[in-house]
């Protein structure tokens, strides 16, 4: 049985921002993960991580620690506030979430 | 362990499916109509008069119902998910105003609509209205095509509608349907809330109904009606799902805006309940 595990390296990797209106979007993008084992150690994201388990790179009795983690969304909304919303991006891709989000504040706030 | 990781991920993928499976449709569309929705929120103040384009999709077996600029939202997150690349016309993108969707399945005589609370959509079906209307003979031109005179009353109001004799479609905008012909302008007899059509197009481009990226929850009439009376008096109380997390201070000033709201939108469409 390979000894490998999984460890979630928080790192910035990049930003970027678009105009909807009034509205501006920076996304916060915290994509690596590290993996290692006795031999090893590298970094990979998530898709890979998820191309691993369905090609068997992951063999059954592995050990797997992993921790599913946050990204946030900076939104500068049409009265002038900046939001900082924060998302589980195991759930919505980034995309999704920055228009759910801008969606969501317009419709509580008229912003 | 990697076989218990994937049946959790397989069951999780069963049960999202099952979120959207009861009230998704697609086909090829026959027509899309767009109108022009007014409608005025407080009673007595009648020069607070709010508009959105609203977009009628009609194919053989089913007709859709969604603000234009709620329309384009989609559009653009469906192609983002083929694509992945940002578009290039966001700038273009205005914020809805209207949330709802109805869904009109003609097989089944079904009508759902959904409403966004926040951050995800939640729908309910019942049968589709069943209008009395009384067909007036008076008749008049409406964007080029020969239109009728149609009267009814729905939840409350009175309404006057007009059909287009030669489209031979039992359907309109929002709820309303039921006339021998498409419904080309409808309004209230208080001319609070109107509709009226701006454009028609024929068009064989296929419609997939359900949303690309809002999680949708199949919810009978009565628990919707409690999450909306929920979401409309304390909006906070519904959010911080679906995985986002909206910081305190917007969700106090949420509620703010929603106890301001409350007093001031006094004038419902629908003045009556709907079941």
């Amino acid at each position: 049985m390979k000894n490998v595990f999984f460890a979630l390296a928080f790192m910035l990797v990049g930003t970027f921002a678009f105009a909807n209106n009034s509205i501006e979007t920076k996304l916060n993008l915290e994509e690596t993960i590290e993996v290692s084992n006795n031999n090893e150690v590298k970094h990979i994201d998530y898709t890979s991580f998820k191309k691993m388990l369905q090609n068997g790179s992951i063999e059954q009795g592995e050990f797997i620690n992993f921790f599913f983690k946050l990204k946030s969304v900076d939104y500068l909304d049409g009265c002038g506030n900046w939001w900082t919303v924060t998302y589980d991006d195991s759930k919505l891709s980034d995309f999704s979430a920055f228009m759910i989000v801008g969606n969501a504040i317009n419709q509580l706030i008229g912003c | 362990m990697k076989i218990k990781f994937l049946i959790i991920l397989l069951l999780g993928l069963f049960c999202s499916s099952l979120l959207y499976s009861q009230s998704d449709l697609k086909d090829t569309l026959r027509y899309e109509i767009i109108y022009k929705y007014s409608y005025q929120e407080n009673d007595t103040d009648t020069t607070n008069i709010k508009m959105e384009d609203m977009i009628l999709k009609i194919s053989k077996d089913f007709s859709y119902y969604i603000s234009l600029n709620s329309m384009r939202i989609r559009e653009v997150s469906e192609a983002f998910e083929k694509t992945k690349k940002m578009p290039s016309n966001l700038n273009s993108i205005t914020s809805p105003k209207i949330y709802h969707t109805i869904l009109k399945n003609y097989v089944k005589n079904e009508m759902t609509f959904s409403n966004m609370f926040g951050m995800s959509y939640f729908s309910y079906s019942k049968k589709i209205d069943s209008l009395k209307w009384t067909l007036n003979d008076e008749k008049k031109d409406i964007i080029g095509y020969s239109c009728q005179k149609a009267t009814t009353s729905f939840a409350g109001r009175n309404y006057t509608a007009w059909f287009a004799v030669d489209i031979p479609i039992s359907d309109g905008p929002y709820k309303f349907n039921g006339l021998p012909g498409l419904i080309f302008t409808i309004y209230d007899t208080k001319k609070q809330y109107s509709f009226e059509i701006t454009s028609i197009k024929n068009t064989n481009a296929f419609f997939d109904t359900k949303d690309p990226i809002y999680s949708n929850y199949v919810i009978t009439y009565d628990e919707y009606k409690t999450i909306e009376n929920k979401f409309i008096k304390k909006p906070s109380s519904m959010m911080n799902t679906g995985g986002i997390q909206l910081p305190k201070e917007l969700l106090d000033k949420a509620d703010r805006r929603a106890k301001e709201k409350l007093k001031y939108q006094n004038n419902p469409m629908e003045l009556k309940n709907d079941e």
